[in-house]
């Protein structure tokens, strides 16, 4: 049901209610980050650049956490390469959807990756053609306007804020809803049961490591079950 | 100074990063194998993301709060394998931080 009414719906709509249902987790790690930002003296002008450039927000702490503990050039930049390498996976499975796209689209379009796009993008595979391209156009613009937000306000409105140690625990509730929903099969629980336990043990001694070895542990974890 | 230029030249390696393999070496030229691995990237990564946030956000915390945190998750996970619906679970997400963080436990 949702299917056919989702086809006679226009692209934007559909990003935009894709974003709303991600808002909520995005907007908590984003004030979140925005308060650290704040907090450790990062810089305004940084981390509103930092927040639509880098469009990564555990890459973004993970910086703006080194540059405030002193850390080298270099190893801000690396450390936080590290953290963001998932989004070569992450292009690597999106790539048949931007391979019969412009040019143009295949150069630029891509910055919009990030967790929440590539996931909920997914999650629609009847969309290809133009009609992928401007939904992920609207998709990657209305996210990337949330994020940005959400670290401006942060940012700004820090101070006033009440205290929320655990706001973080809202992104990990999207997180949870967009897995649940995909344990359908074998395959894809043995991908994020093993996923899980390896990010959780690296995440323990390299914590910039943990998601992507998970994501390469689980796909192999995953292709195994398949076979 | 350090700060700015650290944003730019980390947004242009991610950049890079999200066009390697759909502009500079499509993935379609990448084995079969790796393609079809591809499949299994959404639930492994998704349950390495909420390993990794979950581990960070018990170590330290104290014991009440940690198993809170964990059994929270567990009932979140439950709710969205049912209802397959995002907001709620997001909206659970608020209730618990809510609850942990201005309830008198």
């Amino acid at each position: 049901m949702r299917s056919v009414l989702d086809k006679a719906m226009p692209t934007y709509v559909l990003a935009l209610r894709d974003t709303a249902s991600v808002a909520l987790g995005i907007a908590a790690f984003g004030v979140t980050l925005g308060v650290t930002i704040s907090v450790l003296g990062f810089g305004t002008v940084p981390g509103l650049v930092g927040a639509p450039v880098v469009y990564g927000g555990s890459a973004q702490l993970t910086a703006v956490t080194l540059v405030h503990q002193g850390a080298a050039f270099a190893a801000v930049v690396a450390s936080a390469a590290i953290v963001n390498s998932r989004l070569l996976l992450y292009g690597a499975s999106l790539s048949r959807r931007f391979s019969d796209q412009p040019g143009w689209f295949r150069w630029l379009a891509p910055h919009f990756i990030i967790d929440q796009t590539y996931l909920l993008s997914n999650a629609r595979p009847e969309l290809d053609g133009r009609a992928f391209r401007r939904y992920w156009g609207w998709l990657g613009l209305f996210v990337l306007v949330v994020w940005s937000f959400s670290v401006a306000t942060g940012m700004i409105a820090g101070p006033a804020l009440p205290e929320l140690p655990h706001l973080v625990f809202v992104g990990t509730a999207m997180f949870l809803g967009m897995l649940a929903p995909r344990l359908t099969n074998r395959p894809a629980v043995a991908a994020a049961t093993t996923g899980g336990l390896v990010a959780a043990v690296v995440g323990l001694i390299r914590p910039e490591l943990g998601i992507v070895c998970g994501a390469i542990a689980g796909i192999v974890a995953g292709s195994a079950v398949r076979r | 100074m350090t700060a700015l230029l650290s944003m730019l030249v980390l947004g242009a390696v991610s950049w890079l990063f999200r066009i390697a393999f759909i502009t500079l070496l499509p993935a379609d030229r990448l084995p079969t194998r790796l393609q079809h691995g591809l499949d299994y990237l959404a639930p492994a990564v998704l349950a390495s993301i909420v390993a990794v946030e979950l581990v960070d956000q018990v170590r330290g915390a104290p014991p009440a709060d940690a198993v809170a945190l964990l059994a929270a998750a567990a009932a979140i996970a439950v709710v969205a394998y049912r209802t397959h619906n995002l907001t709620i679970a997001c909206t659970l997400g608020i209730g618990v931080v809510l609850g942990l963080d201005y309830l008198p436990l």
